[in-house]
């Protein structure tokens, strides 16, 4: 049994105009302790795919398939059973730690709530326990910012926070959901290194939300790639980097500078992410595609495993190689 | 925090000798004396009853007179109506009626208000939804003056239940229709305030952060939604409470409660100036002083005001 | 009464500054296209003309006037005071046995009439005082705005009624009252545009053109506040009337013979009691259309003018 099951699940939005698929049909799993890293651009639906699993989904969404933990189902689970696995055993960090920890509430009280809660200590047990996990999280001086509010502290200081928050009930899981782009660059780095060292620590799996392949590269085992709601490509971290068979994520990485390779040339993919409510025909990415053949028009490629137990969803199989184009 | 509340302090003193001033000057003013007006008085008599009250001081003389005894004493000084009143008298027989009232209609307001703001906006989209929010586009075109004169064909004309008006010492029959009339309005504005604020905030980050940490919805709304979603009603409390005053005056008409304002539109029927400027100077200390309070309130509330 | 809000309306105040100056042209097609769309809106404009078509058509349509008491009637109101086709009186008499048709019409006109004055006074001090102290800024603007801060924690409507006793009850003196207690938070919106638009090139290219402040000020700063300043004229036009049937419901309002809105509701809520429900409810039913129809026309001209969904 895996730990974390996803079959078939699919979002749709309802808008007045009619309805939005934002996640369609995609199905994977993670191992314990496994570093997992969904990519893909603004709108390509990896947010909502882990926002359906913890049935935190904006009103108007709907999430169809199946979502398991530890072999529970997740989805149409009764909030007060989904509420003894999130935040306990499912923890997620999210983008924006700006707006992601309550202004009203001292970083001790928003602390002390999930161990009373899940773990059921007193305040004074929490307290205790909330300033290890700050010193854990490497905050200077945990006793005097546990008493601050959010707006007094920097954004690194308040991510190492919603961090702290989000390990201190030893989860199974942690979910980070591009936790180090509203962040500076030099605080990045230290950030990412905290994740891989902490869910190491604390054997946690982490599922890695991100656009960016310079923050795969460094942390993730295996890797997902998403386009318009649809699983393209998924395989080993180094796979993927090495010989991807997917033009998109073929496009990703040579639109991603390289520490190692500063030479080389950046060509960004052609066009924007399409609009979800206005997809292409047949495969959404083929308006942007180089390699595309005539039936990628009319069908969209199924997933599909290849002998070597990777995954893609594309009709073309010949090699992917730049191509200059024409006025070049 | 302390020094916050001292500056507040300071703007409130000047605008309460602003607001004094202002009407006395204005009363000052006012073309032909107080005692001008109806059939001619013989001069003697005239400038006896001036010097009497003060009158035929010089302006500022009179002024400061008129500011030191409301400072020192909380002296309004004498009614120019009636002989053997001064405008505390009527003051201190019709305040206690109002103020009754007025804290009931004020206490319904704001808790019906802010409950029915709350279930509305966490049962967002419901027929619940739909009704509050019905109710509180309605309230708009119901002000106490019209509410007063239904409230009385329902409960008094067709159902009988209640007394068309009256005061009785405030018995609870008497003081129905006066707290319904006088805060209806005001009911629907904070509901509506709430509402919108509580689903702003029900949609914010932090509130998905809460869900996340596998809190429950009570302690989601209670513990972390609530104090956000209250700043906006708390701003609105200063003008509801200056609106409520206001109404009050409609309400002492209609149901003949007994209160200030009766007095107040008697006054100014009556060109008794300094009783209508003694109500006025008086509510001014009221709302100046319950603006301040609610200023202090939401400093208190909201950390990122720092004093 | 009742506060806008001034959230929204703060809101659009944002959205239009940073809207593209040079597609105003566009912007009032545009608008005027969403207004029309807008069904409540719509609706309530003809409800609106309905009402201003019967408050200065219903004179030729009635043989009474607003003052003319029926003898005949007199004593037996209840029975023959009804409103009826036959006695001609068509909604009615009034306690004084008057006419309620031709009052009513001529309440509408007073009504009316001081809704759009008062807005209109309000709007002129506000607009100008606002534009001054956000042009200027610094000290000017923090004095100013401190005037209004003080100005607003005062009881206006006894200040008003202040008014109205020291200078006389009359409608100039009600227009005029009413005008200047309303534009503060007038003041306080286009203050916060005016910051805004100051800043923008088009000032500049004024100020280093060797224009002088009034002139930037009337020509530039004014023109571009006019959307906010429809808008807000529009919901304040309610507000004033709201205000005045206020102080007409205290006796204070209009004088006889004329009348308004608030004072026909006045004289109708005195006689609920001996079941006179025409004489409260036919003004009360002009009351609420004509306060509908002005919240519904304001706020369909804020989504209209809202440059914000384009």
């Amino acid at each position: 049994m895996n730990l974390f099951e996803v079959k078939d699940l699919s979002v749709d939005f309802k808008t007045l105009t009619g309805s939005v698929k934002a996640v369609d049909n995609i199905s994977f799993n993670i191992g314990k302790a496994e570093t997992v890293a969904i990519v893909g651009e603004s709108g390509s639906g990896k947010s909502q795919t882990v926002l359906a699993a913890l049935g935190l989904l904006a009103e108007n969404g709907v999430a169809t398939g199946s979502v398991k933990f530890e072999g529970q189902e997740l989805l149409g689970l009764e909030t007060k059973e989904l509420n003894k696995i999130r935040g306990n055993q499912i923890s997620m960090v999210f983008q924006d730690p700006m707006t992601s920890l309550n202004p009203f509430m001292r970083i001790s009280s928003q602390m002390i709530e999930v161990l009373t809660l899940h773990k059921g200590m007193s305040k004074t047990d929490a307290l205790k326990e909330s300033i290890r996990m700050l010193d854990a999280v490497r905050l200077p001086d945990a006793k005097q910012v546990i008493t601050r509010f959010p707006h007094e502290l920097s954004g690194g200081m308040r991510q190492r926070v919603m961090i702290a928050i989000a390990l201190s009930t030893e989860p199974k899981i942690l979910i980070a959901d591009e936790p180090t782009t509203a962040l500076d660059v030099t605080v990045q780095a230290q950030m990412l290194e905290l994740f891989k060292g902490l869910t190491k620590d604390f054997g946690a799996a982490l599922i890695l939300i991100t656009h960016d392949l310079g923050v795969v590269a460094g942390i993730a085992d295996r890797m997902m790639v998403m386009y318009a709601g649809r699983l393209v490509e998924k395989g080993t971290i180094d796979e993927l980097f090495y010989s991807p068979h997917h033009p998109y994520t073929f496009g990703l990485l040579h639109s991603t500078p390289h520490v190692d390779n500063p030479e080389m040339r950046l060509e960004p993919i052609d066009g924007l992410p399409p609009s979800l409510e206005n997809l292409p025909s047949g495969c959404a990415f083929h308006p942007r595609c180089d390699f595309k053949l005539d039936r990628c028009l009319i069908e969209a490629p199924p997933l599909h495993k290849s002998a070597n137990g990777r995954s893609n969803a594309c009709f073309y199989k010949g090699e992917l190689v730049k191509r200059s184009k024409a006025g070049e | 925090m302390f020094k916050f509340i001292l500056k507040r302090i300071g703007i409130a003193i000047p605008t309460l000798l602003i607001l004094i001033i202002f009407s006395f000057t204005l009363m000052h003013s006012a073309p032909g004396g107080p005692f001008t007006s109806e059939r001619k008085l013989p001069e003697q008599v005239l400038a006896n009853i001036e010097a009497k009250y003060g009158l035929d001081q010089p302006y500022y003389k009179q002024l400061t007179n008129y500011v030191v005894g409301i400072v020192t004493k909380g002296d309004f000084g004498p009614s120019f109506r009636y002989k053997d009143r001064s405008v505390n008298d009527v003051i201190a027989q019709g305040f206690p009626v109002t103020l009754k009232y007025g804290i009931w209609s004020f206490i319904v307001a704001v808790s019906v208000g802010v409950s029915l703001g709350i279930v509305a906006a966490i049962n967002h989209n419901s027929v619940f939804d739909y009704l509050a929010v019905g109710f509180t586009i309605g309230a708009q075109v119901l002000p106490n003056f019209v509410m007063a004169p239904i409230l009385v064909i329902i409960f008094t004309l067709w159902l009988g239940w209640l007394p068309g008006g009256g005061w009785n010492g405030g018995q609870w029959q008497y003081l129905i229709m006066p707290v319904i009339a006088l805060s209806t309005s005001y009911m629907a504005s904070i509901a509506r305030i709430m509402r919108s604020s509580m689903l702003e905030v029900l949609n914010s980050n932090f509130i998905r952060t809460a869900k996340a940490k596998g809190l429950s919805n009570r302690q989601i709304i209670f513990k972390h939604a609530l104090k956000p979603a209250l700043l906006p009603v708390i701003s609105y409390l200063g003008p509801t409470f200056v609106l409520m005053i206001t109404g009050s005056v409609v309400i002492d008409i209609y149901f003949s409660t007994g209160g200030i304002g009766r007095e107040f539109v008697n006054a100014a029927l009556n060109r008794d100036y300094s009783v209508i400027m003694g109500i006025t100077i008086l509510m001014g200390i009221l709302t100046i002083t319950f603006n301040m309070v609610v200023d202090i309130l939401y400093a208190w509330i909201d950390p990122k005001i720092r004093y | 009464m009742m506060v806008i809000g001034s959230k929204k309306i703060t809101q659009m105040a944002q959205n239009m500054a940073n809207y593209e100056q040079g597609k105003s042209h566009s912007l009032w097609v545009d608008a005027r296209r969403r207004f029309f769309k807008n069904k409540a809106a719509l609706i309530s404009l003809i409800v609106l003309t309905l009402i201003v078509i019967f408050s200065f058509g219903a004179p030729y349509v009635t043989p009474w006037s607003n003052e003319e008491i029926d003898w005949s009637i007199l004593g037996s109101i209840n029975e023959k005071g009804m409103p009826s086709i036959a006695s001609k009186h068509y909604f009615g008499t009034d306690d004084l046995g008057r006419d309620l048709f031709a009052r009513v019409a001529q309440g509408t006109q007073i009504s009316l009439m001081v809704g759009f004055v008062g807005a209109f006074i309000a709007v002129i001090v506000g607009t100008l005082y606002g534009a001054v102290a956000g042009y200027f800024g610094g000290r000017i603007d923090s004095v100013m705005m401190r005037i209004v801060d003080i100005l607003m924690s005062i009881p206006y409507m006894f200040v008003l009624i202040l008014l109205l006793v020291v200078f006389g009850r009359s409608i100039i003196m009600l227009f005029v009252g009413l005008g200047l207690i309303s534009w503060l938070d007038m003041s306080r919106i286009v203050r916060g545009q005016t910051m805004v638009i100051k800043n923008k090139e088009f000032i500049e290219a004024a100020i280093a053109g060797g224009s002088n402040h009034l002139t930037i000020i009337t020509r530039h700063i004014i023109p571009n506040l006019l959307g906010i300043v429809i808008v807000y004229a529009s919901l304040l036009v309610p507000l004033m009337i709201l205000t005045e049937s206020f102080i007409s419901f205290l006796g204070l309002g209009v004088q006889e013979p004329n009348t308004s809105w608030g004072a026909l509701i006045s004289d109708g809520a005195k006689t609920v009691l001996y079941e006179r429900l025409w004489q409260l409810f036919i003004p009360l039913a002009f009351f609420v259309a004509g306060l509908f129809s002005f919240f519904f026309i304001g706020d369909g001209l804020r989504d209209a003018l809202d440059p914000k969904d384009r």
